[in-house]
């Protein structure tokens, strides 16, 4: 029986529980949104409709045309820009991800000053624009502008070209920098087409692309603007299917796409290339071939080539069939094979191929006479000399970071830290930067005006156009802003070269002038309102602008052997870095997207790892995981290893992009940088880094980790989807 | 034997009906506090009253909230349409919160309101076809132009929730108006 007391007991349960659920209910209320009103609104503004801007992604030399849409007075999207020629409405994951620099919660929000202790505290314009402007003006008032050091990037751009006339003005020196550049290409270029300027290739074009390193659809150049060309040349408007072959030591994304793939031995790419010339040579009579040798002297046989490059001579001579039987053939040569001691002779050789064939002028055509000029590694050397005598009296850090794209060996660090005063112009704390007196915040590119040629090129004469989509998210100004308020500071020549306003007025200018100096007709004001909406400025002005391919060339001389730092018997194994399409040389590690975005090889993201072919990690008793230390003349580190089959035995393949000191949450701490196990060595011919010349050695450490890893197994565990024959 | 158990076991089962009595309990008053005590009336930043400005001096909904049918959103007034009209108010210009408004616009600043009606992250609510449609802005925001401070008035939407959507959609009889992804998108 209920009694009396047991039904007050079961009242206050329930009560208790209707108290509890109704508190419950005050207490779980979605959180307090804020509609914020705008003060003065412009005048299009319209809260909830999108407005796309075309503009310029700044994530690569590429240059692509890009559109983003804007609502509310906020970058939300990057598309591909139709209308651009490089990029034809295409975008890659960098790209895409690039809106995560704009938002990054570790983007500096205003300028920082060093505390002499490793950290930074925040500073305004005014205090930092003085303290760097007053050294100028002395500077410059007593003719030392020559201790001015200027470490900039390769872009064509309005920007850079301020940055140029800045260190003009003073007399400063400027270092171009950057890991993978054009530089060996151009010099390949200038002596078998006689160019000055990067080619444009035209892989659309194409009925057979043998590609010698360059990997064109993952991290080589315009991955975008290739990636469209690509589909054409395989399923082309005229019905044709072009063929790809793949000469490369570990396979890249190209590679995977390929006909064929042949893992020639790193260095020998060259020596392949000169061979098959002139076996095609030998095909035809002196004066049917376009390009008019009747021999080449110290080209091997192609046996000998085979042998030299530890491929079946019977491939070879297939490919040499192909190649004499193509109509429109195209050979592109870059990436590591591009990089090696004996670089600039490598692509020379890869280039007079392109001249046997009648490629030059059909499917390797005139870009823009245009291109930038990359730092040599003397130049560098130079550099860090003066440093030490204590000789550099500012140096100015715009948009690289090469205290992570560079090789340790060069001394860069020691350089920096004996110059007197160090300004890094970034928008984040890079490697670099944190080695800096002065951190001058700079806008993304969503936030300011600029300009850009496109590397690539397109055959046509065309200028990309970068416009502010949004107002500045924090207190920050563009490196052009920073040149020109410095300039103007600083008084004296500098002031002369410099009188513009801000970036826009400067662009603004620049396209003036061109347009004055193009002789265009009509209004500039209404073609340059066009150029914004277009967001690209396309001229078929190729033939008038660009120098022709010369008509003769002296043929190519055989390359030299590969040399390579490090003893083979000591460092067995020849360094193969990469750049994974997201990470590329570094500017992805900072956008928490990239980080998540798997390498589409081997599928690992958010670290690194070292690959090795199955055979050599059995030998050396390594499975997945096992963390193996690398080590150079230059360097250790350690990283776990990933049995690749993709990448030869003799060769350690490891992606660039990683081990960052500092540059945000995102980057900071993780993974390795292999560019640290680089040698100082560079390319005979111009200089340049040769970041694909280093031995390395294994050590199995004992430790294991599991890597984040989007792929479980790459066997097909017996299902025979590859043959019958054998385990894959 | 068997009433000896049922004996010890009496204070447990007590227990157990209390707290399942608590549970329903709990269930019946976060339901209540949902469905019929959540009239939802937050405090401004600025104690704007519609009564006065819809209803006493009859404003149309879509000059101030202008671009409800043209847009997804039908947007708050700038503080620059606030102060068009009230510089020449000069007889309410003392007014406390009048006061308030022109402190924001030297500022430099926007007004942050806050939401009153909202739907889900996972639901794209467009104003331009329900206005286009001829949906009254009362049917959803309720008599806002009685109200001094605006209240989200439980009895007339349930909270804006699907049912209520779906109802109208059907009755209605919109074009694609119970495809899911009309709104879930």
């Amino acid at each position: 029986m209920l009694s009396r007391r047991d039904i007050f007991k079961y009242l206050a349960g329930g009560g208790v529980g209707v108290g509890t659920g109704l508190l419950l209910g005050e207490v779980n209320q979605r959180p307090l949104e804020t509609l914020l009103s705008t003060h003065i609104p412009p005048e299009d503004f319209s809260p909830g409709m999108d407005t796309w801007y075309n503009t310029l992604c700044r994530m690569c030399p590429a240059g692509c045309g890009i559109a983003v849409r804007v609502r509310e007075g906020r970058a939300k999207k990057i598309e591909g820009n139709p209308n651009h020629p490089v990029s034809r409405g295409g975008t890659c994951a960098l790209g895409q991800a690039s809106l995560n620099a704009l938002y990054n919660p570790d983007r500096l929000r205003s300028p920082m000053r060093s505390d002499g202790q490793g950290g930074f505290v925040e500073s305004s314009w005014d205090e930092a624009l003085e303290a760097i402007a007053s050294r100028l003006g002395a500077m410059q008032s007593a003719g030392m502008g020559g201790r001015t050091w200027i470490l900039t990037g390769g872009f064509l751009s309005s920007g850079e070209e301020a940055l140029d006339k800045f260190g003009e003005a003073l007399g400063a020196n400027i270092l171009r920098l950057g890991l993978d550049t054009p530089a060996t290409e151009l010099a390949a270029a200038k002596a078998m087409y006689g160019f000055r300027g990067l080619p444009h290739y035209d892989i659309a074009k194409a009925d057979l692309v043998v590609s010698f390193g360059a990997d064109f659809l993952g991290a080589w150049r315009s991955p975008v603007g290739h990636s469209k060309a690509y589909g054409e040349f395989r399923e082309g408007g005229d019905g044709h299917r072009g063929y790809l072959v793949q000469v490369e030591p570990r396979m890249s994304l190209t590679g995977a796409n390929a006909d064929e793939w042949l893992p020639a031995r790193p260095g020998a790419e060259g020596a392949l290339a000169l061979a098959l010339a002139a076996d095609l040579l030998g095909r035809s009579s002196a004066d049917a071939s376009p390009a008019g040798w009747e021999e080449l002297p110290g080209a091997l046989s192609l046996e000998e080539a085979a042998a030299l490059a530890d491929l079946p001579a019977e491939r070879l001579s297939a490919l040499a069939e192909r190649l004499a039987a193509a109509k429109t053939p195209l050979v592109l040569g870059g990436g590591a094979a591009g990089a090696g001691a004996n670089a600039t002779e490598t692509l020379t050789c890869v280039a007079a191929l392109n001249r046997i064939l009648g490629a030059a002028g059909t499917t390797v055509r005139p870009n823009l006479a245009h291109a930038p000029r990359y730092s040599a590694l003397s130049d560098i050397e130079e550099f860090v000399a003066e440093a030490a005598n204590g000789e550099v009296s500012l140096v100015i850090v715009a948009g690289v970071d090469p205290l992570h794209d560079l090789p340790d060996s060069l001394g860069l660090r020691g350089a920096l830290d004996r110059a007197e005063l160090v300004v890094a112009l970034d928008s984040f704390t890079s490697d670099t930067a944190s080695a800096a007196d002065w951190i001058l915040a700079t806008d993304t590119f969503f936030e300011t005006w600029d300009d850009d040629i496109s590397l690539p090129g397109t055959g046509k004469l065309s200028v990309t156009l970068q416009q502010p989509v949004q107002k500045r998210l924090y207190d920050t100004l563009s490196v052009t802003d920073i040149v020109l308020r410095l300039a103007q500071r600083s008084g004296g020549a500098l002031a002369e070269a410099l009188p513009h306003e801000d970036a826009e007025a400067y662009t603004r200018s620049e396209w003036a002038n061109a347009w004055q100096s193009l002789g265009l007709e009509g209004d500039f004001d209404a073609g340059f309102r066009q150029v914004q909406q277009q967001g690209v400025w396309v001229a078929d002005l190729a033939e008038e602008m660009a120098e022709q391919f010369s008509a003769e060339a002296t043929a190519p001389a055989a390359p030299s052997e590969a040399r390579f730092a490090g003893d083979a018997s000591e460092y067995p194994f020849v360094l193969h870095p990469f750049q994974t399409p997201g990470l590329r040389e570094g500017k992805g590690a900072r956008l928490p997207w990239i980080q998540e975005l798997p390498d589409p090889q081997t599928g690992v993201a958010y670290g690194s790892w070292v690959e090795v072919n199955p055979a050599t990690a059995d030998e050396l008793d390594l499975k997945d995981g096992d963390v193996v230390e690398v080590s150079s003349q230059a360097g250790t580190l350690t990283a776990p290893v990933l049995r690749y089959p993709g990448v030869r035995p003799d060769v350690i393949a490891m992606p660039l992009g990683q081990g960052h000191q500092a540059n945000g949450r995102y980057a900071q701490g993780r993974g390795v940088n292999p560019v640290s196990l680089l040698a100082a060595r560079s390319d005979g011919a111009t200089g340049a880094l040769a970041w694909a010349a280093t031995r390395v050695a294994l050590r199995k450490t004992g430790e294991r980790v599991r890597m984040t890893k989007t792929s479980g197994v790459s066997r097909t565990l017996g299902r025979q989807i590859l043959g019958p024959d054998g385990e894959h | 034997m068997s009433i000896g158990v049922f004996e010890a076991a009496r204070p447990v089962i007590k227990g157990l009906i209390i707290a399942v009595l608590a549970i329903v309990g709990a269930y019946i008053g976060h339901w209540a506090h949902g469905a019929i005590l959540n009239d939802y009336t937050p405090v401004q930043p600025i104690e704007f009253s519609h009564e006065v400005h819809a209803g006493e001096n009859e404003i149309p909904c879509e000059y101030c909230h202008s671009w409800a049918s043209r847009s997804a959103t039908a947007g708050v007034p700038s503080v620059e349409t606030c102060v068009g009209c009230h510089k020449g108010l000069t007889e309410v210009r003392d007014g406390p919160d009048v006061v308030k408004l022109f402190d924001y616009w030297e500022r430099g600043e926007g007004i942050p309101w806050v939401k009153v009606h909202d739907t889900p992250d996972f639901v794209h609510f467009r104003h331009k076809p329900h206005i286009r449609g001829g949906v009254e802005c009362q049917t959803c925001h309720g008599p806002v132009e009685e109200m001094a401070r605006v209240t989200r008035r439980v009895d007339l939407n349930e909270n804006l929730r699907m049912p209520w959507c779906i109802d109208c959609h059907t009755e209605e009889d919109v074009a694609n108006g119970r495809d899911c992804l009309t709104c879930h998108y």
